[in-house]
């Protein structure tokens, strides 16, 4: 149990993430279901997961994002039920299966577009010259944004992690955040009155009752910034990783693509970049046993919950055919709105990928390492080497 | 079998539909569409795996 007197308590910053993440999630889940670090409650079993993600009122996000000092509401991450509802409800339709099936090849072109050069190359960061400017592109088709920005894009993008980072951001990169918040100030009043089929023409347009103001448009457009981009990129980065890792998976997918989908749930599963999520407890309650006052941060430890052998047999091989349902979306009524859209690009990106470089392996003398403590877990860097491919 | 929906629970992972197409729609915005009721035996087999990769616990078999 949690909280035994022999164990020292362990801190965030020393679990082995850097080079053994297994390691680590195996460490939390031997002293599970609850283990505290850091000040706060860390909730690694399946079970425990499922009850905290699945009370909203009693474990609140509002509460716990307060904290990112965002200067807009992260909408509609940062919200608790009913407020959030409403947002959920204007931004279903954009997100829905079918919606984003219609950007399928859209998305394969733009795949294909970027992999091109880089086949030929023989070799490539996989991070930067993939991983990075392709959720960045997909971001700005579905903004209607032109792909002429994405370099700007993601150098504001950062800005703004480093500022609701740790260490917070330097004078230039605060320079860069307010630049992103005065560019997508501008695009939204562009597209006032005007029409077009694209998710920012539509929000902005909406007439009904419930739509958004002004500033909830920003936060919006603030939060699909964070939400969006980095979140794709690092789970690229992962299934990357994990191909050049098993030359026999690669061949398995190579051989036959329609594998790829339970692949990517697969790399999802073991992988979800978003890693640490919390809640405050908004009354005194009971988890597991162990009483928790109001006002405990209680954090969800989503890679160890889909490792519980009491839900995933074999919880760390790579099955195909897995039938368990899993956490890499999160669930409940925050579930990942863009879930849809990042499995069609992993989907994609993988497809393209494979036809044309079936085989990879890393760059001699590299080692995949994770920046560690981070708000998102993913590699900055992921050198690899393959024969060249001309399309 | 029976299949009871329990569609406030839904929250458009679409999972189900994913992984038993035979047995389970999803309307336009990606929420559940199929309805409680009666299933053929030879579609019990979806059906369970279509309830078992719901992270919400939508769908339940007796």
């Amino acid at each position: 149990m949690s909280g035994s007197s022999t164990a020292a308590e362990l801190t965030l910053a020393e679990l082995t993430i850097p080079r053994d993440r297994e390691a680590a999630w195996q460490t939390l889940l031997d002293r599970g279901p609850l283990v505290d670090m850091d000040g706060a409650v860390f909730a690694v079993s399946n079970r425990a997961v499922d009850e905290v993600l699945h009370d909203p009122e009693l474990y609140s996000s509002r509460l716990a994002f307060d904290v990112v000092g965002s200067p807009v509401p992260m909408v509609p991450i940062a919200f608790d039920p009913p407020e959030h509802v409403r947002f959920r409800r204007l931004l279903a339709p954009y997100f829905s299966p079918a919606v984003i099936a219609q950007m399928h090849e859209s998305l394969r072109e733009q795949a294909a577009s970027l992999i091109a050069p880089i086949a030929a190359n023989g070799r490539c960061d996989v991070i930067h010259d993939l991983a990075i400017p392709f959720p960045s592109q997909v971001f700005l088709t579905l903004l209607g944004l032109p792909l002429s920005d994405t370099d700007r894009l993601i150098r504001w993008k950062d800005a703004v992690l480093a500022a609701a980072g740790p260490s917070g951001a330097t004078q230039g990169q605060q320079e860069d955040a307010l630049e992103l918040f005065g560019y997508l100030n501008e695009k939204i009043q562009d597209r006032r009155g005007q029409t077009g089929d694209d998710l920012l023409t539509k929000v902005v347009n909406d007439a009904s009752e419930d739509a958004m103001t002004h500033q909830e448009l920003l936060g919006l457009a603030f939060l699909m910034v964070l939400a969006g981009l980095d979140t794709v990129t690092a789970t690229l980065g992962f299934a990357f990783e994990m191909l050049a890792r098993d030359p026999d998976l690669r061949q398995k997918l190579a051989a036959d693509h329609s594998l790829i989908p339970g692949f990517v749930e697969e790399v999802v599963r073991l992988n979800p970049v978003a890693t640490f999520t919390p809640r405050i407890t908004t009354r005194d309650t009971t988890l597991e046993g162990r009483h928790l006052p109001a006002g405990t941060r209680v954090v969800m430890v989503w890679a160890a919950a889909n490792r519980d052998l009491a839900v995933h047999p074999g919880s760390t091989d790579v099955r195909f055919d897995r039938e368990e349902h899993h956490w890499g979306f999160g669930g409940g009524v925050h579930r990942c709105l863009g879930s849809h859209l990042a499995r069609a690009e992993l989907r994609l990106v993988l497809e393209e990928w494979l036809k044309h470089v079936p085989d990879f392996g890393f760059a001699p003398g590299f080692e995949p390492v994770l920046p560690w403590p981070a708000g998102l877990l993913g590699f900055e860097t992921l050198q690899i080497t393959f024969e060249p491919a001309y399309i | 079998m029976k299949i009871t929906i329990d569609r406030d629970r839904c929250q458009g992972h679409a999972r189900c539909c994913a992984i038993a197409f035979d047995v389970f729609e999803i309307d336009d915005l990606g929420y559940i569409a199929t309805q409680s009721g009666e299933i053929p035996d030879h579609l019990e087999h979806a059906a369970r795996k279509g309830a078992a990769v719901c992270p919400e616990r939508v769908i339940t078999l007796s």
